[in-house]
């Protein structure tokens, strides 16, 4: 199987639509996943899906190699962004955002520890409405982090925050969920 | 940090578990991956023209470049050419011999007086 970057380069060195045909394919899941997450409706996030692969159309001739998936993961985000300010929500990636902030602290405070065993009857719709309900910091880092394979010092470049910051919002959305979606057993 | 890979595995598994699989906007993706290409080919294109071009250029610059530096080496000199003309002329004006082997200025001198000498040869014949 090509990997993902030879069938970019195919595409936009040969202009090989097949392959890119085969990409899209191949990222339509995760891609999907993700956009759900950060945008409500549907429909919305089936144009964003398109919105976001024509992005990548378009810049695919300035594409010099590394991981696909991430750069995906990073324009599909930017997408989804774009998307929610123009609807008209304020989003904040600040870390004394107030709900963040509040969030974190309690969390931190009395949360459930990071290792213990999880588990839950959560169904899908649940899971995203959770995600939802974060504070945006938090939810970038982990959306960046389950469906991008970002790295947390790839994810704090991508949110130009510092790395500590990125670590924090991600132990923020982990023990938040656990509470949110552990309640269901 | 522990980054708890249970859960993210479970997020993961019920983020993506009810996505459906096949790809929405297909076609308009495509069409636009399409348009790209062909946008991308005539920029190509134009700029396979542009350095044929240059390309061109560069040939007829090198064949002139020739033409001045290396054909005149073999050309006559000018003071050949020059030797050449006078003897023309003075084969014109009647002189029997060529006369190559004389300097340039005696050659010169001589030509210059050619006429008087045939006009006074032709005074003298008519009376």
């Amino acid at each position: 199987m090509e990997e993902d970057s030879e069938l970019l380069f195919a595409y936009s060195r040969r202009g090989d639509v097949k392959s890119l045909a085969a990409l899209v394919r191949r990222h339509t899941v995760w891609m999907q996943a993700l956009l759900r997450s950060l945008l409500p409706a549907a429909a919305d996030a089936d144009d964003a899906f398109q919105e976001t692969w024509v992005k990548v159309i378009r810049s695919a001739s300035s594409y010099r190699g590394g991981k696909v998936k991430s750069y995906l993961a990073t324009v599909a985000r930017s997408v989804a962004l774009d998307r929610i300010r123009r609807g008209g929500r304020t989003v904040s990636l600040d870390a004394e955002d107030g709900e963040g902030a509040a969030v974190a602290a309690s969390s931190a405070a009395e949360g459930p520890a990071p290792d213990e065993r999880f588990e839950s009857k959560a169904t899908s719709e649940d899971v995203r409405r959770a995600v939802r309900s974060l504070p945006e910091g938090p939810r970038q880092v982990l959306l960046m982090r389950i469906e991008g394979d970002l790295s947390f010092r790839e994810i704090a470049a991508e949110l130009d925050v510092p790395l500590g910051t990125a670590l924090t919002w991600m132990r923020t959305a982990t023990l938040r969920l656990r509470e949110m979606l552990g309640e269901k057993k | 940090m522990n980054e708890d890979r249970e859960l993210l595995d479970f997020l993961r598994d019920r983020l993506e578990g009810d996505v459906p699989r096949e790809t929405p906007r297909m076609e308009e993706i495509l069409r636009a991956a399409e348009a790209e290409s062909f946008k991308l080919a005539a920029a190509r294109r134009s700029r396979m023209l542009r350095w044929s071009a240059s390309l061109a250029a560069a040939c007829v610059a090198a064949a002139c470049a020739f033409a001045v530096l290396v054909v005149p080496s073999q050309a006559p000199t000018p003071e050949a050419t020059v030797a050449s003309v006078i003897d023309l002329l003075r084969a014109a004006d009647g002189a029997e011999e060529e006369s190559s082997a004389d300097s340039l200025e005696e050659m010169l001198l001589a030509w210059q007086d050619a006429p008087y000498e045939s006009a006074i040869s032709g005074l003298v014949a008519e009376n």
